[in-house]
């Protein structure tokens, strides 16, 4: 196998793409630190698997990758949703007050953690339908149906101004 | 339309206090689990059985092939291979014999064991890791348990043994010059050096089986006669890990172990087009575990593991990740639970069998909380980066 990268290489990585990754944990995962946690574990699993990013200029999105698959693998162990209770508030990750404006993480947290993941890999992270099937490992019909669910419940939750009801895909 | 989702979605990821990036810990996180899938071999659990279960078995050999397969030049044949038993470290106390002997070392870590006719060549130093991780040390701990510390010190450079051999072998660049070192541990004294030519890896990793020094250079493998100091370039070879006259080939979605001597293959996979897998050869070349990377978690109670005998093509389903298992010098599969149960199992016939000695300090099998005091380390297993 290839050796891994250098220290330099890699904390160039760690330092250019932490802060993009966290925000997408974050909206994932809901908690500040499972998305550190998941950071760290998809950044330390791209370190190791070097052998796969090919060139340096590929590593941020193979981190990226990394991060879904493995946020995907944390949602498919049971325990996963027996300790996140939909019906529970997160912590708020922000410092400023969320009073002014709709509260969409707290609206997020109501959904459970496939649906989420749609969600934001595919309004946050702008990803095609094909892409959040190949990222969370399901097939398109399910993103499509997860998505179709999930902004149902949101606009329950935020409101037709957010979420209109007139919405078929939102890009493929 | 979504457009206000998403501005509300941005707007709340730009608001978050991101914390600053923790580069060394994650730095350490890539390298403990780099070691592990490097050294240990990490495979992972569902993911692995079930591609496990799609492997063909190509081909295997008749004991002829084994024959030619092994060096013409004098190695013993391998029913003089010493059989040490299960060979592990808990801290720096060594267990040789599944914890019938212990033995200490005077230092703050092991790193790794290696098996040699001599007895267990014991790597130690500062700490536990191969690389960047200061001195690396060398004791030889002999079959009754008797330590003797070596006048050898390296840093960052790969150490191969043969366990019918009593030598240790690596490569070192003292003025950027490639140089093969060949290291006598019953006498603590140098045999032999060769300069290797046109060294570009300066990676430099190694095997010893029989007299022959396989020494992965680049994209190609050098073959190195150590006593008649010639120096060849595989035809043939891809990888450097060579054992009892096998050599491990085909990294990725094919991988395989052929002989080396007929370039026969004799166990194949085929895997799924984005995994990624590998043959892991015991010491002694005659057994291998089949290890599947995936991007699954990385601790996964529910994980299996196959081995095979690589002549028969017998395959042996195990409990536990891949990293879990040590070898012991006859290709014999071991493992230390948490609460120090030994499992030996014989790959070729299937039979396992538990013991529990006593350990003055149980191993904690979690990489992320273990401590140099009950860093558990196995035999057959090395751990480089």
């Amino acid at each position: 196998m290839p050796r891994p990268p250098s220290d330099a290489e890699f904390s160039e990585l760690v330092q250019a793409s932490w802060a993009s990754l966290y925000r997408t944990a974050y909206l994932l995962l809901g908690d500040r630190a499972e998305a550190e946690d998941l950071v760290q574990t998809a950044l330390a699993k791209t370190y190791a698997s070097w052998h796969k990013v090919r060139a340096v200029e590929a590593a941020p999105g193979y981190a990226r990758t990394t991060l879904v698959n493995t946020a995907s693998s944390w949602f498919r162990k049971k325990s996963w949703r027996n300790e996140r209770p939909t019906e529970a508030l997160p912590e708020q990750g922000v410092t400023h007050d969320p009073s002014d404006r709709p509260a969409v993480i707290a609206a997020l947290a109501q959904l459970p953690p496939r649906q989420r993941a749609v969600v934001v890999l595919r309004y946050y992270d702008d990803l095609s339908v094909a892409s959040t099937a190949h990222a969370l490992g399901i097939t398109e019909g399910t993103v499509k149906s997860q998505t179709s669910d999930a902004l149902a419940r949101l606009r329950t939750l935020l409101g037709d101004a957010v979420v209109p009801d007139t919405l078929g895909a939102h890009h493929d | 339309m979504t457009e206000r989702l998403t501005a509300l979605l941005t707007a709340e990821a730009d608001l978050l206090d991101v914390p600053s990036a923790p580069t060394a810990t994650v730095l350490a996180r890539g390298r403990r689990l780099h070691r592990r899938r490097r050294g240990l071999q990490v495979g992972t659990g569902l993911a692995a059985l079930a591609l496990v279960a799609g492997v063909g078995l190509a081909a295997t050999s008749g004991s002829d092939d084994r024959d030619d397969a092994l060096d013409p030049s004098g190695t013993p044949p391998a029913a003089l291979t010493p059989d040490s038993g299960t060979v592990f470290t808990i801290g720096t106390t060594v267990h040789v014999g599944g914890g019938a002997i212990t033995a200490e070392i005077d230092d703050k870590a092991v790193k790794s064991l290696y098996y040699t006719s001599a007895g267990v060549l014991v790597r130690h130093g500062n700490n536990s890791f191969s690389d960047g991780g200061g001195p690396q040390r060398f004791s030889l701990v002999s079959p009754d348990g008797a330590v003797t510390p070596l006048d050898l010190v390296t840093e960052g450079v790969v150490h191969a043994t043969d366990p019918t051999q009593p030598y240790v072998v690596y490569v070192d660049r003292p003025q950027g010059a490639a140089v093969l070192h060949v290291r006598d541990v019953t006498t603590d004294s140098e045999v032999a050096t060769v300069e290797l030519p046109e060294a570009t890896d300066d990676y430099s990793s190694s095997a010893l089986d029989g007299d022959t020094v396989y020494v992965r250079n680049g994209g190609s493998v050098l073959v190195i006669d150590w006593r008649q100091a010639t120096v060849e370039v595989s035809p043939a070879l891809t990888s450097e890990s060579v054992a009892g006259g096998h050599a491990i080939e085909g990294y990725g979605q094919s991988p395989t172990v052929v002989d080396v001597a007929t370039g026969r293959t004799l166990l194949s996979a085929d895997l799924d087009a984005d995994a990624y897998g590998y043959f892991r050869l015991s010491p002694d070349g005659s057994s291998a575990l089949l290890v599947v990377e995936d991007d699954g978690p990385l601790d996964d109670e529910e994980a299996q593991t196959t081995a095979y005998d690589v002549e028969t093509g017998t395959t042996l389903t195990v409990p536990g990740a891949s990293y879990d298992y040590g070898w012991t010098s006859v290709g014999d599969l071991f493992r230390v639970t948490d609460e120090g149960v030994v499992t030996t199992c014989v790959v070729s016939t299937g039979e396992c069998t538990d013991s529990t000695p006593e350990l003055d300090t149980l191993p904690d099998a979690n990489y992320l909380t273990r401590t140099v005091e009950d860093d558990l380390v196995l035999g057959g297993v090395t751990r480089e980066s």
